[in-house]
C-alpha cells in the first residue's frame, strides 16, 4: 500500500489562515476608519447646530428671508380661525437652516 | 485499544488545523468589536441629528410662543386672538357653528381634555408642516376659572369685568416626526376700563 504524502499540508493551512487573518484585519481597519468618519460627522452636525443657534440668538444669521405671511390658527373644535400678525422666516448659518416666527 | 492517557497524548500531538482555529477566534473577536463600534457610533450620529432637529423645534416653539404672547399682551384686533378668546369664553357674539368654551377648574377636578382647545397653524389654507419641510406647530389653550362662578353657570347675566382673575394657559408644540418641543405660558386677566387685558404669569 502506497503511503499518503502529507508534507506541506501544514504550510498550506498556515498560509490560508494567515490570508484569512489579513482579510479580517483589513475589514476591521476599514470599520475603524468608518467609525472615525462617523464620529467626526456627529461632531460636525452638533457643532453646526450649536453655532447656528448662537448666530440666531445673537442676530448674526448669514441669511434671513420671509417664507410665510398671513398665519391663521384654526380651532379644531369650532373650525373657526383667528389670525396672528407674525410671519415665518427662514434663517441659515453655514448651511444650517432654521425656521422662526417674528413680527417684523 | 488505546488507554485514555494515550488517546489524550495523540490528540495533543496532532496540531493540524490549530492555526485556523486561532485565526477564526481572532476573527470572531474582531467582528464583534467592529459591530459594537459601528452600533455605538451610529447611535452617536443619530443622536446628533436628533438634537439638530430638536434645536429647530425649540426655536420654532419659543419664537411662536413669543409671537402669540405679543398678540395676547398687545392691543386687541377684530380677528385676533384676544377677540377669539373673549368671544369664546364669554359666549357672546359667537357664530352659529361655535360653541362656548368651558373652563377648567383644578379644584373641582374638571376634565382638562374637554376644556382644552387645539389649534393648527395654517397659511394659504395649508398646514404649516406641508410648507416648512414637515415642521409642525400646534397650539393648545384652556382657561382656568371657577366652575361654580356666575360667569360659568350664568354667563348671560354677567359682564365682561366679572371674568377678572381667570387664567389662560397656552401650550405651543413644535415638532417634526418624533421630536417635540413644548412651551407653556400662562396669562391672567385683569379688566381695565371695561377692556380685557392679559398679564403674563409664567412660562415653562
Amino acid at each position: 500500500m502506497k503511503k499518503q504524502n502529507n508534507s506541506g499540508s501544514t504550510m498550506v493551512s498556515v498560509i490560508v489562515a494567515f490570508v484569512l487573518l489579513m482579510i479580517g484585519i483589513m475589514m476591521f481597519t476599514t470599520v475603524i476608519y468608518a467609525v472615525f468618519d462617523l464620529t467626526a460627522e456627529a461632531e460636525r452636525v452638533r457643532r453646526k447646530a450649536d453655532t447656528a443657534m448662537e448666530a440666531y440668538y445673537t442676530g448674526n444669521l448669514e441669511e434671513e428671508r420671509e417664507v410665510l405671511d398671513g398665519i391663521w390658527l384654526k380651532d379644531q373644535d369650532s373650525k373657526t380661525s383667528f389670525s396672528i400678525s407674525g410671519k415665518v422666516y427662514e434663517g441659515s448659518y453655514q448651511g444650517y437652516r432654521i425656521y422662526f416666527f417674528a413680527d417684523k | 485499544m488505546f488507554t485514555l492517557k494515550e488517546r489524550l497524548y495523540r490528540i495533543g500531538k496532532d496540531t493540524k488545523g490549530d492555526s485556523m482555529i486561532v485565526v477564526l477566534c481572532i476573527l470572531v473577536v474582531l467582528i464583534a468589536l467592529a459591530v459594537t463600534l459601528l452600533l455605538s457610533v451610529s447611535t452617536l450620529v443619530g443622536s446628533a441629528r436628533k438634537n439638530s432637529v430638536s434645536e429647530r423645534c425649540r426655536t420654532m416653539a419659543v419664537s411662536f410662543s413669543d409671537t402669540l404672547g405679543e398678540e395676547i399682551l398687545g392691543d386687541d384686533s377684530d380677528d385676533g386672538i384676544q377677540d377669539f378668546v373673549r368671544r369664546h369664553i364669554t359666549g357672546k357674539d359667537l357664530d352659529i357653528t361655535e360653541n362656548r368654551w368651558i373652563c377648567y377648574d383644578p379644584s373641582a377636578n374638571s376634565d382638562l381634555a374637554s376644556a382644552t382647545r387645539t389649534f393648527t397653524a395654517e397659511s394659504n389654507s395649508k398646514e404649516l408642516g406641508d410648507q416648512l419641510n414637515g415642521y409642525e406647530i400646534h397650539t393648545e389653550m384652556y382657561w382656568i376659572g371657577d366652575v361654580d362662578a356666575e360667569y360659568h353657570t350664568r354667563p348671560d347675566v354677567v359682564s365682561d369685568a366679572d371674568y377678572e382673575g381667570i387664567e389662560l394657559v397656552v401650550t405651543v408644540t413644535a415638532g417634526k416626526d418624533d421630536e417635540l418641543f413644548k412651551v407653556k405660558t400662562s396669562y391672567s386677566l385683569y379688566v381695565e376700563d371695561g377692556v380685557w387685558r392679559w398679564m403674563k404669569e409664567g412660562q415653562q
